[in-house]
């Protein structure tokens, strides 16, 4: 693994123009002033190349602006060489594949499919819009998904997890704009800069939720809890939480999934009181579970309470 | 050095310049204008071909309100007269014209129902930024889960005692609503960025009103049958008939 030494920052800055250059395609131009004489004054030479920089920065706006080109979307975010390509290759690739379509080679043992960065949402979220935090991310990459057999990383530096946050949303962004490329090509009523736009937002949530512990006056009710469960849960869960209660259920992408067995499953998401509220606030994107933003505080911490019960877990206070 | 300076500015503004105006340039947007003297566009979407059967849905549910009456799937309904129900008819690229009109009663507000285990309507219109009202009328869970392509998506549920929410949607586009737990349960939010869009009803009808005259692209959208285009001709304070003819062979 390479060590990292110098800043996100600069990779960022430098996004937007490198990125110009990677569309147009053009060499450096700094080659034609050698094959040139010197008789000329050098400074006529400057002007030439900056004439020439604004006439191809001219077109590529141009192109921008234009009907939708099918270029593979490029970014030094997740060029090879940049800090999170070396990052993700020695920490993630294994199982996520080197181009994080979730195709890398430990894939066969694993009994879970390990996430398409590029074509899939990220199911572990706190946001009702059903797009991760940066915090989100975070901690799954941390702290892993035990149970999904992502394991945690607490090698990695707080400076190395964030630039991997940064490489994953940039894959998700790249998946989408491939993906809107390939919908609206000859659309006319369709830009690059719309299919730009829309990628953007599909990776930066609106909605990230308030985390509120209950009121001094809550209390577990078990009543309430079971009740709020059977009007919520029983569909998809069964009434007894088994997990039996819809009929061959299925991802987004249509691959046939499970409900968790809320009795003896291990839940993925973690099953800390507070896990478990981002899941039966915010749903799980990419699958069948819904967020749930007409509870109130009051009643989603009830369900979190009668779940914990449903899992044999001991009926804890609030505490981290 | 000073001639180098001066250049390299005038370069790096001129730059600047270029990407401004690139990135100003914003797509037009509908505008809203009076129109008087208005015309109209009335038709109808016919099918052409055999006329598919309703298909009754095999509902493996065990709640009750979802039996409570038979359930036909609709993503093809052609009426005994060959009439297609559910197509949407739009002005194409129209950038002025009428305001969108606030329904006086609140009822009217565009709503997406849930009864019988149905969404109805089948096919709402909603204007790009406003909300559109959700409702549960069965009393059990279900969960509005949205396909859409421009918006982002959302998966809501809708417990039974929760009898309403609304949901907002930025672009102008086509958006497939589900429900996980009623597999059978599908419609159709269109986010339209202009009044012209008109839903055809069961005997195929469609109306388009207080249209500034001029030459337009007339739209016409089916969920199964695909989407047709043709050119009309709108005169002041006058009605032009148009039909579209639709086959399940034209579509692409």
């Amino acid at each position: 693994m390479k060590k990292a030494n110098h800043p996100v920052k600069t990779l960022d800055e430098k996004t937007d123009s490198l990125r110009l250059w990677d569309i147009s395609g053009d060499e450096p131009t700094n080659i034609h002033v050698k094959a040139q004489q010197r008789s000329i004054r050098w400074e006529y030479f400057v002007a030439v190349i900056v004439v020439i920089i604004a006439v191809s920065v001219f077109f590529v706006g141009c192109q921008t602006k234009g009907p939708i080109t099918s270029e593979p979307a490029m970014s030094p975010t997740v060029s090879p060489g940049s800090m999170g390509y070396e990052l993700f290759q020695a920490n993630c690739a294994a199982c996520h594949g080197t181009s994080g379509r979730g195709d890398g080679i430990a894939r066969m043992a694993l009994d879970v499919a390990p996430r398409d960065f590029r074509n899939e949402p990220f199911r572990y979220v706190s946001t009702l819009d059903s797009i991760p935090t940066r915090e989100d991310l975070i901690q799954t990459i941390k702290h892993g998904r035990v149970h999904g057999q992502m394991p945690a990383a607490p090698w990695l530096s707080d400076e190395s997890t964030s630039i991997l946050v940064d490489y994953v949303l940039e894959l998700n962004r790249l998946g989408w704009v491939d993906k809107l490329t390939q919908e609206f090509t000859g659309d006319e009523e369709m830009t690059s800069q719309d299919i730009a736009e829309i990628a953007f937002e599909r990776v930066t949530t609106e909605e990230p939720i308030t985390l509120a512990m209950p009121g001094p006056q809550f209390r577990t009710n078990f009543t309430r809890g079971e009740t709020l469960f059977m009007e919520s849960c029983t569909s998809c869960h069964g009434p007894s939480g088994k997990g039996d209660g819809l009929d061959m259920p299925l991802d987004d992408l249509g691959r046939p999934i499970k409900v968790r067995n809320l009795t003896s499953d291990p839940i993925r998401g973690g099953s800390d009181v507070f896990e478990l509220y981002k899941r039966i606030r915010c749903g799980v994107p990419g699958t069948p579970m819904p967020a749930q933003p007409a509870l109130t505080n009051e009643q989603v911490w009830q369900l979190v309470f009668y779940t914990r019960s449903l899992m044999g877990q001991p009926q804890p206070g609030i505490e981290r | 050095m000073n001639t180098f300076i001066r250049i390299t500015t005038f370069g790096l503004l001129s730059l600047l310049l270029f990407g401004a105006v690139q990135s100003r340039s914003a797509p037009d947007k509908y505008k809203p204008i009076d129109v008087t003297s208005g015309g109209t566009i009335t038709g109808v979407v016919r099918f052409e071909g055999t006329r598919p059967n309703l298909e009754q849905v095999d509902i493996k549910t065990k709640e009750d309100v979802c039996h409570s009456e038979p359930v036909y799937s609709e993503n093809l309904v052609v009426s005994k007269e060959m009439k297609v129900h559910w197509a949407v008819v739009s002005l194409k690229n129209i950038k002025t014209g009428k305001a969108f009109e606030e329904p006086k009663d609140p009822k009217d507000r565009p709503t997406l129902d849930q009864k019988g285990c149905v969404f109805k309507p089948h096919i709402v219109l909603v204007e790009r930024g406003k909300p559109l009202k959700l409702l549960n009328s069965d009393g059990v869970l279900h969960n509005v889960h949205t396909w859409p392509k421009k918006n982002r998506s959302k998966n809501i549920a809708m417990p039974g005692p929760v009898k309403e929410m609304t949901v907002k949607f930025r672009r102008p586009e086509r958006i497939r609503v589900s429900c996980d737990i009623h597999r059978w349960m599908e419609a159709w939010i269109i986010v339209t960025e202009h009044p012209y869009y008109a839903v055809s009803d069961e005997k195929g009808k469609f109306e388009l009103t207080d249209i500034p005259p001029g030459k337009y692209t007339l739209r016409v959208w089916h969920e199964t049958l695909g989407e047709f285009e043709q050119e009309v001709e709108v005169k002041a304070n006058d009605k032009t008939s148009v039909e579209f003819v639709l086959s399940e062979e034209k579509q692409d």
